[in-house]
């Protein structure tokens, strides 16, 4: 079976459909570039890139014009444009002085992309519609992002049926003398990678925060690679923002513990 | 013929270099207070926003310049004391004449300081609503929805209600939301919740509120209050009732008829016999 995120060479004229989870994305190439259409259905379904056969006849086309030898597309898997707030399924306590680690697993985005003679972006497109969400205070400052909720598993045999979803590490340690709720968090994922191991799961890179107390409730640093879970994974895609030094002080003071309010 | 060069020198000396002289001093300061304008501008710009950059810029350009034009008019000879006097006099007649002028700037000046809005905001004044387009020294211009440009005298804000809808990024809908009175209260709630995960421009979190407000003859009255993305409200709020009017066909809950009911009482039959 050819890989999901891969290289494909098109014909001209011909239709190509695509489908992970809830995104089903339609791809032709035409005489002066390519055209694009999309929608999302509730019925999660995934077939790599493929012709086809029946085109729905409803379909908004959005075309691009490219360079003639931009004959191919590029799948690439990319991370949400927003952070994302995930919330565990259940109370999870972090006991004082001690670490926990968490497997997040985030759906990804699909960004179709010619490469030749440089990339041109065809279009991101989410494989699964996510709900807007507010992390902060209404009447503060705060961050629109996606909500996700996880079941934070623990153990890498517990991931099942993660097509189309990267894994991303979340250690967090508990550096107070009270126990630690895990309520939610906010992750920026603008600012991670994502990498593919051989096996073809897709992992971010590790996310590490430390929670201190309610002064500076939490830090959070970012692994510059992939994480150690998975030793030897190719880049598939760079962050969306480069975390500067400026950014990353304010994901620090973004990335709270939520406190009800 | 003979030309008369001690005159043509005592004009030159006595008006012609003075009043380049002056007009330079003028150039001068003119280009000073700009600098400093300028320079207060971008030094204020970041912390304090355009309009109060810019009404603090002003006022040093303002503060460099009168130094300038006194100084001329003192070595043009002019007693500036007694000028001095005469403009606060005049300043008083003029101030009495201009009072509503004079009122709209420190209004103006209150409204910059004060800052209920900024430039792009989405208020609401006296019934009429648009986005905030300019912030001037006796008016703010704000640009309607149908493109109409309304101005506000900067007094009438300063007295006014005025409500800023942009002024968080997110924001609440408020919906009112009828059914007859027959359905079920915690089926049409449970459908009103599922209705509200299910489209995802509704926020999770502030968690949605949904509650029973009213129990009327002919119908159920809910409240519903949704957070969304200020930016995206109106299409947001447009989208739910869609999306709750599909629902509520699916699952065959009825909206209030405005109903009469008329009953004849069998005494009143009879004697109307």
């Amino acid at each position: 079976m050819k890989a999901v995120w891969d290289q494909y060479t098109c014909e001209i004229g011909v239709t190509y459909a695509f489908e992970m989870a809830q995104l089903r994305l339609w791809l032709q190439r035409t005489s002066q570039g390519w055209q694009t259409a999309f929608r999302h259905e509730a019925q999660e379904g995934f077939t790599p890139l493929h012709t086809c056969g029946a085109i729905p006849p409803d379909l908004e086309w959005q075309r691009f014009i490219t360079p003639p030898d931009a004959v191919a597309v590029r799948l690439v898997p990319v991370l949400p444009d927003r952070s994302v707030m995930s919330r565990p399924e259940g109370r999870i306590e972090i006991a004082p002085r001690h670490r926990g680690l968490f497997l997040v697993t985030i759906p990804v985005w699909v960004r179709v992309q010619t490469e030749v003679p440089s990339p041109v972006s065809l279009g991101d497109y989410p494989t699964v519609l996510l709900s807007k969400t507010w992390f902060g205070h209404p009447s503060e400052d705060g961050e629109i992002g996606y909500a996700l909720t996880t079941r934070a598993r623990q153990e890498m045999a517990e991931l099942t049926d993660i097509e189309g979803r990267a894994i991303c590490p979340v250690s967090i340690e508990n550096h107070t003398d009270d126990a630690l709720t895990f309520a939610q968090l906010l992750l920026s994922v603008r600012h991670m990678s994502v990498y593919q191991t051989a096996d073809g799961k897709l992992w971010t890179n590790e996310c590490s925060l430390g929670y201190t107390g309610s002064v500076f409730p939490a830090s959070v640093t970012f692994g510059r690679e992939a994480p150690k879970q998975a030793r030897g994974a190719k880049l598939l895609s760079g962050p969306r923002v480069v975390p500067s030094g400026r950014l990353m002080a304010r994901v620090i003071t973004n990335t709270i513990f939520k406190q009800p309010f | 013929m003979t030309v008369d060069t001690s005159k043509l020198n005592v004009a030159l000396t006595d008006y012609a270099l003075p009043f380049l002289g002056a007009c330079a001093w003028l150039i001068f300061g003119y280009w000073i207070s700009s600098l400093l304008a300028r320079l207060t501008y971008a030094g204020l710009f970041r912390k304090l926003g355009a309009d109060k950059a810019r009404a603090f810029s002003k006022v040093i350009r303002f503060l460099v310049i009168v130094p300038f034009v006194l100084t001329l008019i003192h070595g043009a000879g002019v007693d500036i004391t007694a000028l001095l006097g005469a403009a606060g006099l005049a300043g008083v007649a003029i101030g009495f004449a201009s009072q509503t002028g004079l009122s709209n700037l420190i209004s103006g000046l209150f409204l910059v300081l004060e800052r209920p809005f900024k430039i792009g905001d989405l208020i609401e004044v006296d019934g009429s609503r648009g986005i905030v387009h300019s912030i001037e020294m006796l008016s703010t211009y704000i640009r309607a929805y149908d493109n109409q440009v309304i101005r506000f005298p900067n007094e009438m804000l300063a007295k006014s209600k005025v409500i800023n809808l942009t002024r968080y990024p997110i924001r609440r809908i408020n919906l009112d939301i009828r059914v007859a009175s027959k359905e079920d209260p915690d089926h049409v709630m449970t459908v009103l919740r599922e209705v509200i995960i299910a489209n995802p421009e509704c926020f999770n979190e502030p968690e949605p509120m949904i509650a029973l407000k009213e129990l009327r003859g002919t119908s159920l009255d809910f409240f519903i209050g949704v957070w969304a993305d200020s930016q995206e409200f109106w299409s947001t709020r447009t989208s739910l009732l869609r999306d709750i009017k599909v629902r509520f066909d699916q699952e065959g809950i009825a909206l209030p008829y405005g109903r009469v009911a008329m009953v004849q009482h069998a005494d009143a039959a009879h004697k109307e016999r």
